[in-house]
């Protein structure tokens, strides 16, 4: 199945999105390591925090912070996306592979998500960038991979549907475990 | 026609078809997104709503001043310091180790009181709302015992967790009570029960809404002392009488 068009598109601009997120997080981690009393430049708040999040032991799940993970993969997705676009034909392999790495990212990205809520309590904005865009990589890597198959072509149809549901529950979660703190910000 | 016109005929009917058919199941796709989601955002708001009305009642406590202060000394002294602090906060806790001290003293001699204003806004920085119930075990604690009041103080200072962990579990709270000196029946249900964390809600936004923007906030009848150093405590203290 040749790819489409917006499957190029994600993979290149989530690649990007979460390249740049990653990037970002671990340029901060660095500036905390040489100075304690750095601000992250998005620590805006007890909620929207950073810092909160950067320096718990969930950030460096295997003994380095994750972002350096990020780094990594997301420049694996942003080449794919590249060359999907430049019209490259891809083996079937190579996109199981993909969607493998992204099925992990995306277990690993929903342990992050959990602990963020429900065990820090704060939110880190670049994270949530690469929370955002690792949702669609998911859904466009498996589409490419399964979409000849009958039960594939099924997913391939409904997959902004379910993109979209996707989002909904993490966004309300979100908005659930911090609804005081929104609250605060409507007049 | 020619057998390659009706061809072209018939793949252009079947291209319309397709177009038509992908046209109206984008349409079912988008309807059953919108439900769900509409589905989801009820659910969240009822969550949301219901979590918020938690917090619209609660008991009022008889111990504290009218600002939802506990006052430590002579209750109509010239001179009252007031200090707001979140018990989960690091600056609060350096300021009771640099400063309580100093404040206690001045207590003792009947120099001075002191406004001890609990507020809970470092919620997010433990898993377990410690700001709140700590705040609440202070009003806990004054409503059972006044005079256990200061060394609980600063064993709570002295034992605070550390930000973005779990904080000390109710048990721990009522311990620390205890072995500060409260014999009450009602204080391990009163920190249980989280009696007075709608009285510490309300009294964070009060707080907060008369200026205080951050923990400690330290004041000398009224005016907030930038430098909550003993020295800086006393010349302020002086300046005030």
């Amino acid at each position: 199945m040749k790819p489409a068009r917006a499957t190029a598109w994600v993979l290149t601009v989530g690649g990007f999105l979460g390249l740049l997120a990653a990037l970002a997080l671990t340029i901060e981690r660095i500036e905390l390591l040489q100075d304690a009393s750095y601000v992250p430049s998005c620590s805006l708040n007890p909620v929207l925090s950073c810092g909160t999040v950067m320096t718990t032991e969930q950030a460096a799940l295997f003994g380095f912070p994750n972002p350096i993970i990020g780094i990594v993969a997301f420049t694996v997705v942003l080449v794919t996306g590249v060359l999907t676009l430049a019209r490259i034909a891809l083996p079937h392999w190579y996109w199981l592979g993909l969607t493998l790495g992204t099925l992990l990212g995306a277990v690993f990205v929903h342990w992050l998500i959990y602990e963020s809520l429900y065990v820090i309590g704060a939110l880190c904005p670049y994270c949530m960038v690469v929370w955002a865009v690792t949702m669609p990589i998911l859904v466009v890597a498996l589409s490419q991979l399964v979409g000849n198959s009958r039960v594939g072509g099924l997913f391939v149809e409904w997959r902004w549907t379910i993109l979209a549901v996707w989002y909904a529950v993490v966004i309300a979660a979100i908005g659930i475990r911090f609804s005081d703190y929104w609250a605060t910000l409507v007049p | 026609m020619s057998n390659n016109s009706k061809k072209k005929a018939q793949a252009a009917t079947a291209a319309m078809q397709g177009k038509k058919d992908r046209g109206s199941r984008t349409l079912i796709q988008l309807g059953v997104a919108a439900v769900l989601i509409a589905l989801i955002a009820v659910i969240g708001f009822s969550i949301a709503s219901k979590n918020s009305d938690d917090t619209a009642t609660g008991a009022t406590p008889s111990a504290v001043t009218a600002d939802g202060a506990i006052r430590i000394g002579e209750p109509d002294a010239d001179v009252v310091v007031t200090v707001v602090e979140d018990f989960q906060c690091p600056a609060c806790k350096q300021f009771e180790a640099l400063s309580g001290d100093t404040l206690s003293e001045l207590t003792a001699d009947n120099t001075i009181a002191v406004d001890y204003t609990p507020i809970s806004i470092l919620d997010r920085a433990s898993s377990t709302n410690y700001s709140t119930r700590a705040a609440n075990a202070g009003i806990c604690v004054a409503e059972a015992d006044m005079a256990a009041w200061p060394s609980w103080h600063e064993a709570m200072f002295a034992q605070q967790p550390a930000e973005g962990g779990a904080g000390l579990s109710d048990d721990e709270l009522i311990a620390i009570a205890e072995t500060a000196g409260v014999d009450s029946s009602e204080l391990a249900s009163c920190i249980t029960d989280g009696s007075y964390n709608d009285f510490v809600a309300t009294t964070t936004q009060t707080v907060l809404e008369s200026g205080v923007t951050g923990t400690p906030t330290v004041s000398v009848n009224g005016t907030v002392v930038a430098n909550p150093s003993p020295d800086g405590l006393r010349t302020a203290i002086a300046d005030a009488k």
